[in-house]
């Protein structure tokens, strides 16, 4: 009996543990780590991950901002033109705060974003609305943009002018801005600025829904480098009757704005 | 020995505790993780909070799209229509007095020998309903045009099915101080369908109401009014009286496109006559001298017409009276639109007398 | 007890020891932890709660724009509604009656504001309109403090261009604070 159980206590050491026991508890907390490391890889298991649910909530959140593109794309083209003298008031005052317009560009080979300049000739968008009144007297925006296509198609000489009249009052009538709390310097008025790109196609090229701005007729665009997207952009693309029968594409790219920069309750 | 024996026995005694452990886990577990996968797999990949909502926001948004296309057509198509409203003189085709160079006429005389030369003024003065009608018809063929051209190329596609806009309405013109207003009322609705496999069909009627400047029909009402005191009148009185037009209501201005007298007559028989005929020289000696012949003529008298000829200027005076306002219109359509002015253009034709004269005609 | 329950698991070989007992006393705590830890694992992917607050407050943004008798300029005579176009005699709290419940679990507060340039011009001042004025003003101090859990309120906001009937722009800024 004693050397029995001074058999049993050599083989099971100390507290009655062996090393069986030991390993298997080991065993047993290592097999749980690797479960719980499995199970939280969202593509091996779907649907019991409480991060689907998520991910669901956000696309709804991507539908509600493609709801939100679709209604202001549709506010911005229902928009009525203002007459001449608050027109040119409100290009005025873009001329006069060109300097505190900040865009900004990604880099294609590194991804970075880079700041960039905002090309907005004033003078030149003002010189061609005083030449072609009828662009924009008593007609919405996308009367404007209809009737800008009559002059872009018949007058070659006269496209640049198009455009640059297009940024002008695109930017005039649309532009955004929000308190930024920078110190005030040549650069900074208080404000930050920002208008989600907007670009038109008459036709002549058709890029479709994933064509870059640059390869519509007519675009327009202010993101400054702090309206690094939280969430995906959403496009939303509005189609408009032209005199001639045919039709233009009128695309927005909708940024939804940084939580920080949205209204406090 | 025995209990060496009974030692080893112990030492050997096989230890169920961890197999049925392992096993009763492996069943627990395996019946836990199937259950979750049965039950709330199913319900975590459906899990679609809000879709219904969605869905109908989302195909909400999409009728939009489709009412705003109908809005700007609309819009267009009244544009084109205005203009060749008045480019027409407020008739859709010619009218019964016809047409001069491009400008139907409202007023035609006629001096022909079957009215005994005497003119006959043929009035063709448009009146309000001819130019509701007429605007009516050319919006609906316009906006056609426009229906036509988003249903063929296309022009939106919801959960893959093309949007086709009907093209049968009810227009309406009213009248709003200073503005043309045209309402349409959609006789069907534009379906569309909430997704393929959701019997859900979203029906919207495609209605619309749209204005533009100016009130061409009371322009039109104006310029019909006033054009009466143009007629058989001399070119610079016409300029007077357009300036006192002009005066009256700044918003028109009347001008004088063109003013053209072609002669013109008309010839009747208004009595008979004689007159010499058959005319023979026949020669005698003369009586002063016998060696000499003298010729005579010796005529019959026959039996003619008295036939009066009135000699007139056809006077062909067309007015163009702009509004100061003007459209992008492709004319002829699918053409590069140009900027063209509104402009209500009319002709009017009468005659004045320039002479008379008289002859006898066998 | 432990031995006995320690010679049902072993076969009639083995026997039980001091030692044994003291052995079936950390198994049987290993085993309490096992099933214990077994239960935690599956109940953390258990999803018994769904937040629905996003979701709802991103819908009823949108709700006073789309719907009849909302903000929006409503033509009768040819029934439609023009989601974009704000029609300003109707952005009142009175007009917002039907987004107010019994009992509300979200309410908002909707600001019509000047576009930028606009502002700078011509000052004016926002006007605002409420689902439930009374409400919102006693759960603000809560949804800007961020607080969470039970009685907590989380806000949500937008904002949103929307043409004016008159033909002027404006911002519509828009606060739901849900309730947790």
């Amino acid at each position: 009996m004693k050397t029995a159980n001074h058999f049993n206590k050599s083989k099971r050491g100390q507290f009655g543990f062996d090393l069986a026991d030991i390993f298997s508890y080991i065993g047993y907390f290592i097999v749980v780590l690797i479960i719980i490391i499995i199970l939280n890889i969202p593509s091996c298991l779907t649907g019991i991950d409480t991060k689907k649910a998520d991910s669901k909530l956000q696309e709804k959140a991507d539908s509600m901002a493609l709801v939100s593109a679709d209604t202001q794309i549709a506010s911005y083209l229902r928009t009525q033109m203002p007459e001449r003298t608050e027109l040119f008031a409100k290009l005025d005052w873009l001329e006069q705060h060109k300097n505190f317009l900040r865009t900004s560009v990604v880099d294609p080979e590194t991804g970075i974003t880079l700041p960039a300049e905002v090309k907005l000739d004033v003078g030149q968008a003002k010189a061609f609305l005083n030449s072609h009144p009828d662009v924009y007297a008593d007609k919405d925006y996308s009367g404007f943009i209809s009737s800008l296509q009559a002059v872009y198609a018949a007058e070659k000489k006269e496209q640049n002018n198009v455009k640059m009249a297009f940024k002008a009052v695109t930017t005039a009538l649309f532009i955004r801005g929000f308190s930024n709390g920078k110190k005030l310097d040549k650069n900074n008025d208080g404000y930050t600025y920002y208008l989600s790109p907007v670009s038109v196609d008459f036709q002549n090229s058709n890029p479709g829904e994933s064509g870059r701005d640059s390869d519509y007729d007519l675009s327009v665009e202010i993101l400054p480098g702090e309206m690094l997207p939280e969430r995906t952009p959403v496009q939303s693309i509005q189609v408009i009757p032209l005199a001639d029968l045919t039709l233009a594409k009128i695309r927005l790219t909708y940024h939804p704005e940084r939580s920080s920069w949205l209204p406090q309750p | 020995m025995k209990r060496k024996m009974l030692m080893a026995a112990n030492k050997k005694g096989l230890n169920y505790y961890s197999p049925i452990i392992a096993i009763m886990g492996i069943f627990i577990l395996g019946a836990i993780l199937s259950n979750l996968f049965v039950k709330q797999y199913n319900l975590a990949s459906d899990f679609d909070l809000g879709r219904e909502q969605f869905r109908i926001l989302l195909t909400e948004s999409s009728a939009e799209k489709v009412l705003l296309f109908v809005d700007n057509a609309a819009r267009l198509a009244l544009e084109q229509a205005a203009y060749k409203y008045g480019k027409n003189g407020f008739y859709q085709s010619g009218t019964s007095c016809g047409n001069k160079d491009g400008f139907n006429l409202w007023t035609k005389e006629e001096s022909n020998t079957q009215n005994d030369c005497v003119p006959q003024l043929t009035p063709c003065y448009p009146t309000n309903s001819n130019m509701m009608a007429t605007l009516h018809d050319f919006f609906a063929n316009a906006l056609d045009s426009f229906i036509s051209g988003f249903n063929g190329k296309s022009g939106l596609k919801v959960e893959g099915n093309k949007v086709m806009l009907p093209s049968s309405y009810d227009f309406t013109i009213s009248p709003v101080s200073g503005r043309t207003e045209i309402k349409g009322m959609s006789q069907q609705p534009v379906s569309l369908a909430a997704t393929r496999t959701n019997q859900l069909v979203y029906d919207i009627k495609p209605n619309f109401r749209q204005s533009i400047t100016p009130d061409v029909i009371s322009d039109g009402n104006d310029v019909a009014s006033k054009s009466p005191q143009l007629l058989r009148k001399k070119e610079q009185e016409i300029s007077s009286v357009l300036s006192s037009f002009n005066s009256q209501n700044p918003d028109l201005k009347w001008e004088l496109a063109s003013y053209l007298t072609p002669p013109s007559s008309c010839s009747r028989v208004i009595d008979k006559c004689t007159y010499k005929c058959n005319c023979v020289i026949v020669e005698y000696p003369c009586p002063e001298d016998n060696k000499k012949i003298c010729t005579r003529e010796d005529c019959e008298t026959c039996i003619g017409s008295l036939v009066e000829t009135v000699s007139y200027d056809d006077v062909y005076a067309s007015f163009s009276v702009a509004n100061g306002k003007g459209f992008y219109i492709s004319d002829p359509s699918s053409t590069p639109p140009q900027l063209k002015s509104v402009a209500y253009n009319f002709g009017l034709n009468w005659l004045e007398e320039t002479g008379r004269s008289t002859k006898c005609e066998p | 007890m432990v031995s006995k329950l320690g010679s049902l698991l072993r076969n009639k070989k083995g026997d039980s020891t001091p030692d044994e007992m003291i052995g079936w006393i950390h198994r049987s705590v290993f085993t309490v932890i096992v099933a214990l830890t077994t239960y935690f694992i599956i109940r953390a992917f258990i999803v018994t709660s769904i937040q629905v607050a996003p979701i709802e407050a991103n819908v009823l943004m949108s709700y006073p724009h789309i719907h009849k008798d909302g903000f929006s300029k409503f033509d009768s005579t040819i029934g439609r509604l023009y989601p974009g176009v704000m029609d300003t005699s109707r952005f009142t709290t009175g007009q917002l009656k039907l987004l107010k419940g019994e009992k509300p679990s979200i309410v908002g507060r909707f600001a019509r504001n000047q576009t930028i340039i606009d502002y700078h011009l011509k000052k004016e001042e926002p006007v605002y309109a409420y689902t439930d004025f009374d409400r919102y003003k006693l759960w603000q101090p809560l949804a800007q403090s961020k607080a969470k859990g039970e009685g907590g309120k989380t806000p949500y906001a937008e904002l949103r261009y929307v043409t004016l009937a008159d033909g002027r722009g404006a911002i519509i800024e828009t606060v739901m604070i849900a309730s947790n």
